[in-house]
C-alpha cells in the first residue's frame, strides 16, 4: 500500500488541482482510491475533471469544505488530494438531492450490491441537509453493522449557501457521497471535550433540527435564561460557545450546535434534536478540547499496526471557537500520530459510529488512521 | 455537574418519553433514534403476532425478517442480544458488546415502554378500525355487513338489517352463512366464499325469502383499511333481476321473431365476417350456423353475388345510411333476384361496428309485378292477348279484345283451349320449351264460326315453377286484303306493262309493215289496215286508261245510279243494225263507281262485235234479285260461247274468233265488278247467243231509301 498526499492553494482551479494531484500521485503511483477536498473558491467541475485526468481510473470521493487540513496546517483556500494505491477494493456512489432516510437507504443498497461486505464506509453528506441523522440511519439500515462509518459533512465558507460532494462519477450539490473501502484497515477515534453545565431540560416541542420549546417555553427564552439572559444579537457568539448536549449511550453527550434563532423563538440546530429528549447546556474549555483531541488521535493510532495515512475530520466550530489555539490542537494531533501523511477537512458535522450506527456529531474531532490493523500481518 | 445517578435519571427519562405520534412511522422512528443514541443499540427489530405468524413491524440494520430469526437462533445464548417478548410480539435489540445488567434493566424499561405504546397503538388501531368500519358501514347506502375472513359477522348497517329483516343479536358473532333468511343455495355459496372473498372474481348473487317473495342481492366485497375484516356490500338487484328476466324474455322473443322471419337477417363485422345469422339465412345458404359464422361473402357466396355484396356493403358504409339494393344471381339452378336492406351500425362513439342486412327473395314478386304490368298492357291492348297454361294449353286469362274478337265471354274463354280458338301450324308445347319466342300466322275462329287471318306472337314464361305461354294475336285481315290488292295491282300493272310493251308495240310494228308496203305499193288497202291498227291501238290506250283508273283510283265504292249509266251506254250503241231492248227501272242504285260505264260498255260492245248476225239483237234487263243484289242481264243473239270458254273469256288477252280486238274488255269488266264486290258470268241464251249476267250490291239512293 502506498499513499500520496498533495495540496495546492493556487487561485486557478486547474492549476491547483493538477499540482495537488500530481504531487499525490508522484508518491503513490496509480491509486485505487483518491480523497479530494476542496474549498469553495474553485470551479468544482474543473477541479474534478483535472484531478481525474491525473489520477486515471482511480475511484474518488470527496467534498467541498471551509478548510483543508494538511500537515502544514489549514488551507482556507486550496485543494487537497490523497491517493492510496494497493490491493484495495473500492465502490463509490453519489446520491443526488439527498435529504432523507430513503436517500441514505438507497445509497446503502447500491453500495451493498457491489459485493464488498465489510470495510470502512466514508460518508460525506451535505452539511445543510434537513435531517442528516436520518440519512445516516437510512444508510446504516441498508448496509448494516459490518462496516465502520467515518466522515464529515461538507460545507462552504460559512456562507451557508451551497455545498458540493463528488465521486469519480461527477460533482453535485446537496447530495451524499459515500464510498466503501476494503483493504485498508482504519482505526478511529472521536471526541469533543465539552462538559455539561446547568440542569437538564426537556425538549417539549421539536421538529427535525428545529427546537420550538424547551420545558414548555420558547426555546430561545430558555436558552437565554441558561446563559443569564442573552439577546438575539448575542446568539451567534454564545451559540458557538454553548451548544446543547443530548445523552449518548456511553454516558457521554452528543453535541448539538445551535446555528440560528427564528422569529418565533425557536432555535435551529445543525441536525435533529428529538422531541422529549433531555438536553443540557454544554460548555467549552479550550484546553479540554485539546486534551480530548490528543486522546482521539491516540485511540486512532493505537489501533493500527502499520499506519500509512491519517484522515482528520474536525468541526469548523471548534476551529472558530479555538481561534489561534486551534493550532495547538492540530500540533498535538500531529505529534500523536507521528510522521504520517495527513489530509483532512473542517466539517459541518462529523460522522462516526461509536456503537456501529453512524451518528452525526458536532464540535467533535474524528481521526481515522489507515494501515494494517494491529495484530494482523 | 451531573452525577452518574443523575445521568442515569436523564437516560431513564429519555427512554420513557415518547410523544404521542401523529402516525405509526413517527413512533417507530423515535424508537430507532432512542435505541441507537441512548442505548447504543446496533440492530433492532420489533415483531407482532398475527395468528400463528410473526410479522415485522420494524427492522433496523437487517436485510429482512429472516435474518433476524437467523440471528435469534444463532445467538441464543449470546449476551449481545436482548429479546423481549410481549403479549403480541417481541422486541429484538443487539449491541456490539455484551449487555450488562444495567443495560438489561434499561433495555427492559425501554421495551416495556415500547410495548405500552404498541398496545396503545393496537387499541388505537382497533378503535380506529372499529370507527372506520362503522363509518364505512354508515357511508354505504346499500346494505352492508362487516365479517371476519372466517365469515363471522362483526357488524352490519341498518340498511342491511332492514333488507335481510334480522336484528343485530341474531347475526353478530355468527357465521354469515348460518343466517336462515338466506335460502339454502345462497347459504352454500356464502360458505364457499369463506377466506376467498378478496381473491374470488366470480359474481356472487344471493337471495333471501321474505314474506313470500324472493329478494336478490349482488354481494361486492371490499377490504377494510388497516384490518383483515371484509366489508360486504349487498346491492339489491331484485328489480334488476326482474328487468333482466324481462330483458331475457324480450331477447328470447326477439330471437324467436328474428328466426321466425322468412327474410334472411345477418350481421357482418367491420372485417366483413358474419357474426350473426338467423334461421332463414342458414336455410337460404344451405349451411349451418357454424359454417357461416366467421366467414366472408367470398367464402360462402357465388363470386358474382359476393362481388355485388361487397359493392353494396361499401356503398352503405360510404353513405353512412340505410340503403336498399337488388342483387341478381343464379342460385341453386335458378335465376333469383334478392332485395337487401343494409344498415351500417355505429356505437355511441361513432365507431363502425358492422353491417346489419335483411335479404328477401323477390324473384316471384318481380315476376308478379311483371305480370301485373303486363296485365295492364293486356287490358288496353288492341291485340287479343291470351295467357295459356303451357302444359295443358288451357286459357287461363284473356283481355277484353280477345273477348270482343271471339264473341265469347271471359268465363267461356277460360273453359277453352287455345287451339279451340286459333288454328296454328305448330303445336303449343313446341313453344313452351323454347327460350325464344315465335311469331306465326294462323286462323282465328269466332264463336259464330267466322274466321279471319291473324298473326300470333308466342312467348313462354316461367312464374315460379309453372310454365305459361303468352299469345299476342293481331288481326291481319286488312293486311291480308291489302296484300291481295297489292298482288292484284301488281298483276294488273304487269298487264299494263305487257299491253304497253307488247300489244301496242306489236300493232305499231304491223302498222309500220303496212306503211312500208304502202310506200312500195300505194294501195288503199294498206291504208285501211293501218287505220284498223290505229283503232286497235287507240282502243288499247283506252283500255289502259280504264285499267289504270281501276287500279289507281283511290275512291271507295259508292252509290251510283245504275239506271242512268246503263241507259247511256245502251243509247250510245244503238244503231241501225243493232236492236237493243232495255228494261231499266229508274233510280236503281248500286255500289260501284264511275267505271261502271266501262263494264256495261265493254259487255255491250262485245255482244255487238262478236255477233255474226246481220241484225244484232240485244236485250238488257235490270232486276232486283233480293234486298241485297241487283242483277243486270245482257242477252244477245250471237254465236254463243262454248262451255269451256265461259271462264276463259274473262281472262286477259283472250280474244274471240274475230281478231282485231284487245281481248281485255271482259277482263276489265270482271276486274271492276269484283272490285265492287259483285260478280260477272256468262250463261247460254235461248235459243241462241249468250247472256252476260252482272250482279252488283244494292246501293242507297240519295233520298236514303234502299231500293
Amino acid at each position: 500500500m502506498m499513499v500520496g498526499i498533495g495540496y495546492n492553494d493556487e487561485k486557478d482551479s486547474e492549476l491547483a488541482a493538477r499540482h495537488a494531484a500530481k504531487q499525490a500521485i508522484d508518491e503513490s503511483d496509480e491509486p485505487s482510491i483518491t480523497f479530494l477536498f476542496t474549498t469553495d473558491n474553485y470551479n468544482q467541475e474543473k477541479v474534478l475533471s483535472t484531478v481525474k485526468e491525473v489520477i486515471g481510473e482511480s475511484k474518488l470521493i470527496g467534498a467541498c469544505t471551509p478548510g483543508i487540513i494538511t500537515s502544514k496546517g489549514i488551507l482556507r483556500r486550496g485543494i487537497g488530494v490523497c491517493t492510496i494505491s494497493g490491493k484495495i477494493k473500492v465502490e463509490t456512489h453519489l446520491e443526488k438531492n439527498s435529504n432523507s432516510w430513503r436517500n441514505g437507504e438507497k445509497a446503502g443498497k447500491i453500495l451493498k450490491n457491489s459485493g464488498i461486505n465489510s470495510g470502512t464506509v466514508f460518508v460525506f453528506p451535505d452539511g445543510f441537509a434537513d435531517n442528516i441523522s436520518d440519512i445516516l440511519r437510512g444508510l446504516y439500515n441498508s448496509l448494516g453493522p459490518n462496516y465502520t462509518y467515518i466522515g464529515g459533512c461538507s460545507g462552504d465558507n460559512l456562507r451557508f449557501s451551497k455545498t458540493y460532494q463528488f465521486t469519480e462519477k461527477g460533482v453535485h450539490s446537496r447530495s451524499l457521497a459515500v464510498a466503501i473501502v476494503k483493504g485498508i484497515e482504519f482505526s478511529s477515534g472521536v471526541g469533543h471535550g465539552l462538559r455539561h453545565t446547568g440542569y437538564p431540560m426537556i425538549v417539549t416541542k421539536a421538529a427535525g433540527k428545529r427546537v420550538y420549546e424547551i420545558d414548555g417555553r420558547p426555546a430561545f427564552d430558555v436558552y437565554s435564561e441558561c446563559l443569564g439572559g442573552i439577546s438575539r444579537e448575542d446568539f451567534p457568539t454564545f451559540g458557538m460557545k454553548y451548544p446543547l448536549g443530548l445523552p449518548y449511550a456511553n454516558k457521554t453527550f452528543l453535541i448539538r450546535d445551535p446555528i440560528d434563532v427564528k422569529e418565533d423563538g425557536s432555535i435551529e440546530f445543525v441536525t435533529e434534536v428529538p422531541q422529549n429528549s433531555i438536553v443540557t447546556l454544554m460548555k467549552c474549555d479550550v484546553n479540554e478540547l485539546i486534551v480530548t483531541a490528543e486522546k482521539v488521535a491516540q485511540t486512532a493510532i493505537e489501533g493500527v499496526k502499520s499506519p500509512k495515512i491519517a484522515l482528520i475530520f474536525d468541526c469548523i466550530s471548534r476551529y472558530m471557537l479555538m481561534g489561534r489555539k486551534f493550532e495547538e490542537e492540530f500540533n498535538v494531533v500531529k505529534k500523536t500520530i507521528g510522521d504520517l501523511p495527513i489530509l483532512g477537512m473542517l466539517t459541518f458535522g462529523e460522522v462516526y459510529g461509536s456503537f456501529n450506527v453512524p451518528v452525526l456529531h458536532n464540535k467533535t474531532i474524528v481521526v481515522a488512521v489507515g494501515g494494517k490493523r494491529y495484530g494482523y500481518k | 455537574m451531573a452525577t452518574s445517578e443523575t445521568l442515569e435519571f436523564w437516560i431513564l427519562h429519555e427512554l420513557m418519553s415518547f410523544s404521542i405520534p401523529k402516525h405509526h412511522n413517527e413512533f417507530l422512528h423515535d424508537v430507532i433514534e432512542k435505541a441507537t443514541r441512548v442505548l447504543g443499540v446496533s440492530r433492532l427489530a420489533i415483531f407482532t403476532k398475527e395468528g400463528d405468524t410473526s410479522k415485522p413491524l420494524v427492522l433496523f440494520g437487517f436485510q429482512d425478517d429472516k435474518e433476524v430469526l437467523k440471528e435469534i437462533n444463532k445467538n441464543k445464548k449470546c449476551g449481545y442480544i436482548y429479546n423481549f417478548t410481549y403479549f403480541s410480539g417481541f422486541i429484538y435489540m443487539e449491541q456490539t458488546f455484551p449487555i450488562s445488567a444495567r443495560e438489561v434493566r434499561l433495555f427492559t424499561i425501554f421495551a416495556r415502554r415500547v410495548e405500552e405504546f404498541l398496545n396503545y397503538k393496537r387499541l388505537e388501531a382497533e378503535r380506529r378500525e372499529l370507527e372506520r368500519k362503522t363509518t364505512l358501514l354508515n357511508s354505504i347506502p346499500d346494505p352492508a355487513v362487516i365479517i371476519t375472513p372466517d365469515n363471522v359477522v362483526c357488524d352490519a348497517n341498518n340498511a342491511w338489517l332492514k333488507a335481510i329483516e334480522v336484528s343485530p343479536s341474531e347475526i353478530i358473532g355468527k357465521p354469515l352463512h348460518s343466517i336462515q333468511r338466506f335460502d339454502e343455495k345462497s347459504r352454500e355459496k356464502l360458505k364457499k366464499m369463506k377466506r376467498k372473498w378478496l381473491s374470488s372474481t366470480d359474481r356472487l348473487i344471493v337471495s333471501v325469502y321474505i314474506k313470500g317473495k324472493y329478494k336478490f342481492f349482488e354481494v361486492n366485497p371490499a377490504s377494510v383499511e388497516g384490518s383483515r375484516d371484509i366489508a360486504l356490500e349487498f346491492r339489491d338487484i331484485t328489480k334488476l333481476k326482474e328487468v333482466e328476466e324481462k330483458f331475457k324474455k324480450s331477447v328470447e322473443l326477439l330471437n324467436s321473431l328474428i328466426n321466425a322471419m322468412p327474410d334472411s337477417i345477418y350481421f357482418k363485422d367491420p372485417n366483413g365476417r358474419y357474426s350473426f345469422v338467423n334461421k332463414a339465412c342458414t336455410k337460404f345458404l344451405g349451411k349451418n350456423e357454424n359454417e357461416i359464422i366467421g366467414k366472408t361473402d367470398k367464402e360462402i357466396l357465388p363470386p358474382d353475388l359476393a362481388e355485388q355484396c361487397k359493392k353494396s356493403d361499401e356503398l352503405a358504409i360510404a353513405k353512412r345510411d340505410i340503403i336498399k339494393v337488388e342483387e341478381k344471381t343464379e342460385w341453386k339452378g335458378r335465376k333469383v333476384i334478392l332485395e337487401t336492406i343494409k344498415a351500417p351500425i355505429y356505437d355511441i362513439y361513432g365507431n363502425f361496428r358492422g353491417i346489419l342486412s335483411i335479404t328477401r327473395d323477390i324473384t316471384e314478386r318481380k315476376q308478379v309485378e311483371k305480370l301485373k304490368r303486363f296485365r295492364t298492357f293486356m287490358e288496353y291492348s288492341s291485340d287479343a292477348i291470351f295467357i295459356i297454361r303451357g302444359e295443358s294449353g288451357r286459357v287461363i286469362d284473356v283481355n277484353k279484345t280477345a273477348c270482343k274478337w271471339t264473341g265469347y265471354s271471359k268465363n267461356e274463354l277460360l273453359k277453352l283451349s287455345f287451339s279451340d280458338i286459333i288454328e296454328l301450324p305448330v303445336k303449343l308445347n313446341e313453344v313452351v320449351n323454347k327460350k325464344d319466342g315465335l311469331t306465326i300466322e294462323g286462323q282465328f275462329y269466332r264463336k259464330d264460326g267466322a274466321k279471319f287471318p291473324v298473326s300470333v306472337s308466342l312467348k313462354a314464361v316461367e312464374v315460379g315453377e309453372e310454365k305459361y305461354v303468352v299469345a299476342i294475336v293481331r288481326n291481319i285481315s286488312e293486311l291480308k286484303e291489302a296484300e291481295e290488292r297489292i298482288k292484284t295491282m301488281n298483276k294488273q300493272l304487269s298487264l299494263l306493262n305487257k299491253i304497253l310493251r307488247h300489244d301496242i308495240k306489236n300493232n305499231l310494228t304491223v302498222m309500220k309493215g303496212y306503211l312500208e308496203l304502202f310506200r312500195e305499193t300505194p294501195e288503199e288497202e294498206f291504208l285501211d289496215k293501218i287505220d284498223e291498227r290505229i283503232d286497235i291501238c287507240s282502243e288499247f290506250v283506252s283500255m289502259v286508261k280504264d285499267i289504270e283508273s281501276a287500279l289507281t283510283t283511290g275512291e271507295k265504292v259508292k252509290e251510283v245510279n245504275l239506271s242512268d249509266i246503263l241507259s247511256k251506254e245502251v243509247e250510245r250503241l244503238r244503231g241501225d243494225d243493232v236492236i237493243i231492248i232495255s228494261t231499266i227501272p229508274e233510280e236503281i242504285y248500286v255500289k260501284a263507281d264511275e267505271m261502271l260505264s266501262s263494264v256495261f260498255g265493254n259487255i255491250l260492245f262485245n255482244a255487238i262485235f262478236h255477233n255474226d248476225k246481220d241484225v244484232k239483237e240485244i236485250d238488257v234487263k235490270v232486276n232486283e234479285k233480293d234486298r241485297k243484289w241487283v242483277e243486270v242481264r245482257i242477252a244477245d243473239n250471237g254465236p254463243g260461247i262454248p262451255e269451256d270458254m265461259k271462264e276463259e273469256i274473262f281472262k286477259e288477252g283472250v280474244k274471240g274468233s274475230k281478231t282485231g280486238r284487245t281481248g281485255l274488255g271482259l277482263f276489265i269488266a270482271k276486274m271492276l265488278v269484283e272490285k265492287y264486290g259483285g260478280k260477272i258470268w256468262v250463261e247460254d241464251n235461248e235459243p241462241e247467243g249468250s247472256v252476260f249476267v252482272i250482279r252488283l250490291k244494292k246501293g242507297v239512293s240519295p233520298r236514303g231509301k234502299k231500293i
